[in-house]
């Protein structure tokens, strides 16, 4: 049913703007910033090391401690985007990865800094590279360069 | 627990835009043609259960009660759900429970999206917003349309060896079996090597590797047994239900459930679990005749063949291969198109095929029904930014 009708069209935009706190995970973000460090969580039952962190663990419903992960890791998983979006923060193409950091069980999406189809593998070994300027973002760490083929 | 029937259903032709109509308009006609199917009236109906993908995609927050007035819904009962592809079956799921536990006897379930109100001039905007369904505080930023979908289809390809290839032949499917479908956005004759050279978007996700954006709204009406009887001679019955959740963040999915892969998609076996333990179906590919399924991305419909147990774990490319889910094979999925061929309505996947699967077991499909006419139907939906949260349907005749 596609009925034809002069159809009478406006333009609308939405705006909002958020100040948000990281709340009992906010040391993450404040190691990034002020020590380059990546923390992780560790449940102190189940000894699963989180990162991204949790302040609680969602298996155990057991509080976590921190723990510093990395800040090299394994490439798990990648994929390279070349669909433009209104977000991107680096210009297309670029990789983005499942990063399993060192002393974390779980998995960081993040940009890795190769687009070459032929250099990229599942196992590759990849180490943080943080941005100079650092605000409290998971972005301030700029991407993950490749260290050397596993 | 009481039976519960299907006994009316929407069947609108799905398009790219419907500027002849806005989003409380098209949730108005399914519903109207949901309630006719039935062969009753809105005063009928007490109990309506709505469901949104994502109330951004139509610029209209607290959508529900501005569709319960578009509904004329004054004074009774509107609930409304929201959970991107999965937010259908939660709407489908709670409306069967509210008539199998007999707090009432007929329930309206409606829901969908009108994604190309968010297509401003120049700019893809509604693949924009679905980058806010990410985690915001550790995926968003990276501004990820697909959300974590390649990355998944990558960890499936990888793990379990799935080719491109077999993966482009679900998109040579599901456009072909559109072709059968006069209600098909996308009816096309392509080929393999079509889909392997068409333009690559996220790899490996190339641009007909990807489901359609579709304005649909889809609707469904239940009833208890004994309305059912009064309505029908025939009537179609839900014989088992299965709802799961699971991570939001695909980094936490291997932890979250031990044993299980980044190439799998848990919530998916965990949903089809309970809906076949309820309906008694322990073999599925002989026992169910047809399926409709979320195949938002073309390796999705291999896992889900794996996750629904029509195959074992990593045989979804063969499965694809050998023909079974062609419209002639032994288990036809996604006979009307799916949502890379048919249309995907989001909001409303539940409820739009839900619908297909009632056709079919009504034997009503036309040029895509499955022959012999199916006796029971299974309907999966999907949803999240990589594979979050699922709910599966066994239908059928007494």
């Amino acid at each position: 049913m596609e009925v034809q009708l002069d159809a009478f069209k406006a333009y609308y935009k939405i705006e909002g703007e958020y100040e948000y706190s990281y709340g009992r995970i906010s040391r993450f973000f404040r190691e990034l910033v002020e020590n380059k460090r990546i923390m992780g969580t560790k449940c102190r039952a189940c000894g699963t090391v989180f990162c991204p962190p949790t302040s609680d663990c969602p298996k155990c419903w057991i509080p976590t401690e921190w723990v510093e992960v990395g800040p090299e890791g394994t490439l798990l998983h990648y994929t390279i985007i070349t669909l433009p979006s209104l977000f991107r923060k680096r210009d297309l193409p670029f990789t983005l990865g499942l990063i399993r950091l060192d002393g974390a069980d779980t998995g960081l999406m993040h940009f890795v800094n190769e687009t070459d189809k032929a250099k990229l593998r599942n196992g590759l070994r990849v180490k943080a590279v943080f941005a100079e300027e650092r605000k409290g973002y998971i972005t301030d760490i700029e991407h993950f360069a490749i260290v050397t083929a596993v | 627990m009481n039976k519960v029937a299907v006994v009316g259903i929407s069947d609108t032709k799905a398009a790219r835009r419907r500027d002849d109509a806005t989003f409380f308009q098209l949730a108005y006609d399914a519903a109207k043609e949901a309630v006719d199917d039935a062969g009753l009236t809105k005063d009928d109906i007490k109990y309506c259960f709505f469901s949104t993908a994502c109330e951004n995609f139509n610029r209209q927050p607290l959508m529900g009660i501005y569709i319960a007035e578009a509904l004329g819904w004054s004074q009774k009962p509107l609930f409304e759900f929201t959970n991107a592809g999965g937010a259908s079956g939660s709407a489908l799921s709670a409306a069967y429970n509210y008539v199998a536990s007999g707090q009432t006897d007929l329930v309206l379930v409606v829901g969908g999206d009108k994604p190309s109100d968010a297509d401003a001039p120049g700019i893809n905007g509604f693949q924009n917003l679905i980058v806010y369904g990410n985690d915001c505080i550790f995926e968003t930023p990276f501004g990820i349309p697909f959300g974590q979908f390649p990355l998944l289809c990558q960890a499936y390809m990888s793990i379990y060896g799935i080719t491109e290839e077999q993966a482009a032949k679900v998109s040579v499917k599901n456009h072909g079996n559109a072709l059968l479908n006069p209600n098909a956005q996308s009816p096309k004759k392509i080929t393999v090597e079509d889909v392997l050279s068409s333009r690559v978007l996220a790899w490996p996700i190339k641009l007909l590797d990807c489901s359609l954006v579709s304005d649909i709204f889809a609707a469904v009406v239940f009833a208890s047994e004994d309305r059912a009887k009064e309505l029908t001679d025939d009537p179609i019955y839900i014989k088992g239900v299965g709802h799961a959740n699971d991570v939001g963040k695909y980094g936490w999915r291997e932890v979250m459930n031990p044993g299980m892969t980044f190439g799998q998609s848990p919530v998916i076996r965990a949903a089809a679990r309970d809906a076949y333990h309820m309906a008694e179906i322990t073999d599925p590919l002989n026992q169910i005749g047809v399926a409709q399924i979320q195949d938002g991305y073309t390796w999705l419909e291999l896992l889900t063949y794996e996750m629904l147990s029509f195959c074992g774990e990593g045989e979804g490319g063969r499965m694809m291969d050998e023909g079974v889910t062609e419209i002639g094979g032994r288990l036809p999925v996604n006979p009307s198109g799916g949502c890379l061929g048919h249309g995907h309505a989001y909001g409303g996947i539940g409820q739009f095929d839900m619908a297909e699967v009632v056709k079919q077991i009504r034997g009503e499909a036309g040029g895509y029904q499955v022959k012999p006419v199916p006796i029971t139907g299974l309907v999966e939906t999907m949803g999240g930014s990589g594979m979050s949260v699922s709910t599966v349907f066994i239908l059928g005749r007494e």
